[in-house]
């Protein structure tokens, strides 16, 4: 995966008079910014942050649902990246290494909740909570529906299954991809995905039927 | 639906197929309805996933997520920093503004104390701006009683 610069122009206030409007209008590329964060810039490491928490985000998403927890998580991912910054040489792309962290910190999210959850509610109640009845509109109430469908469909997948099913198809990732930043082996990706792939299938044949009308 | 299957159609949506792979599953793909069908639903349930996962995703952070993370990193940043020259130099600049700001706020009280505590002794009461400011409150009697004699002649 490449990685993707962000649309807004960073106007460097400190730069020399005498540099030109264009460079100081210049995004600046990723491997930039990582030299000057481990030299101690942290508004390169701020640029980093803003560049890819979107991202980031979405990863984490996948795997733990659209809940509170998320923007703790995606905290964490960022702060194991700013201890990693000198391990990190540019072997893979920053978006790349930042999920690989976020899917790891995501993963101890989900056995901390499952240890949390184990002590307090029966494993019939992991459901997400029934949505309160409002008056908003109905297409709304439907989209919203829809979502903590798909998202109760994920749950539902074992967590290493869930990874493989988030960076193959939901992120895009190739196999090998998937396999290296997982560290498992490639048919053990194969496998996992094909039996999420199986399950996901059933509990939304409904919205598939959907997609496949329109 | 087999594993090498699922990964090859995956292959072809991801446009990741070598092109002698791609004609042969496209052959494949013209001969067997049942793989057709297996590839729109591959296609389909990749996008739900993804349609959700993105829409979801939209708010998902709770604002000024970058400024919270740097104050939480800032123990460690800050030691960094400590080589970082244009931090430095702001950072002392605030270091310096600090007392002087709280100087200046000690002396406008100071002041404002004062005025108020005179303004006891004038004949008419002032407003508090006139008492904090040591204006000297205008009543009727002292605009009509203007003493002429105490302004100097100019000069000819």
């Amino acid at each position: 995966m490449e990685s993707e610069t962000t649309d807004l122009p960073v106007l460097d206030t400190l730069a020399p008079l005498t540099k030109p409007l264009s460079q100081q209008l210049a995004v600046p590329p990723d491997e930039d910014l990582l030299a000057r964060a481990r030299e101690g810039d942290r508004r390169a490491f701020r640029l980093l942050v803003e560049r890819y928490e979107d991202d980031v985000a979405a990863t984490v998403v996948a795997m733990l649902g659209p809940v509170a927890e998320v923007d703790d998580v995606v905290q964490e991912a960022f702060i194991r990246f700013y201890q990693t910054l000198d391990r990190f040489r540019g072997e893979a792309a920053v978006s790349t290494y930042l999920k690989r962290i976020a899917i790891n910190r995501a993963l101890d999210a989900l056995r901390h909740r499952k240890r949390f959850l184990g002590r307090f509610r029966s494993r019939d109640d992991e459901t997400y909570p029934a949505p309160e009845p409002s008056i908003e509109e109905e297409g709304y109430a439907e989209a919203r529906e829809r979502a903590r469908l798909v998202h109760q469909a994920i749950e539902a997948l074992p967590p290493k299954h869930r990874a493989v099913v988030v960076l193959r198809m939901i992120e895009g990732y190739s196999t090998e991809e998937t396999a290296e930043m997982l560290g498992i082996p490639y048919g053990t990706v194969l496998s996992r995905l094909s039996r999420a792939h199986a399950k996901l299938k059933e509990l939304l044949r409904p919205f598939i039927q959907e997609e496949l009308s329109e | 639906m087999n594993t090498p299957n699922h990964e090859r159609l995956l292959r072809l949506l991801d446009g990741a197929l070598a092109p002698d792979e791609e004609t042969r599953l496209r052959d494949d793909l013209a001969r067997s309805p049942e793989l057709r069908a297996e590839l729109d639903e591959v296609k389909a349930l990749r996008s739900v996933l993804q349609t959700t996962v993105r829409a979801s995703s939209e708010q998902a952070l709770k604002p000024f997520f970058a400024d919270r993370l740097m104050r939480r990193l800032a123990p460690a940043t800050q030691r960094l920093a400590a080589t970082a020259p244009d931090e430095e130099f702001f950072g002392s600049l605030l270091r310096l503004f600090r007392p002087v700001a709280v100087a200046g706020l000690l002396l406008i009280l100071g002041f404002a104390t004062y005025n108020v505590t005179l303004s006891d002794a004038y004949d008419a009461q002032p407003t508090p701006t006139e008492a904090m400011l040591g204006l000297r409150p205008v009543t009727l009697t002292t605009a009509y009683n203007l003493d002429l004699e105490t302004i100097p002649p100019l000069d000819p």
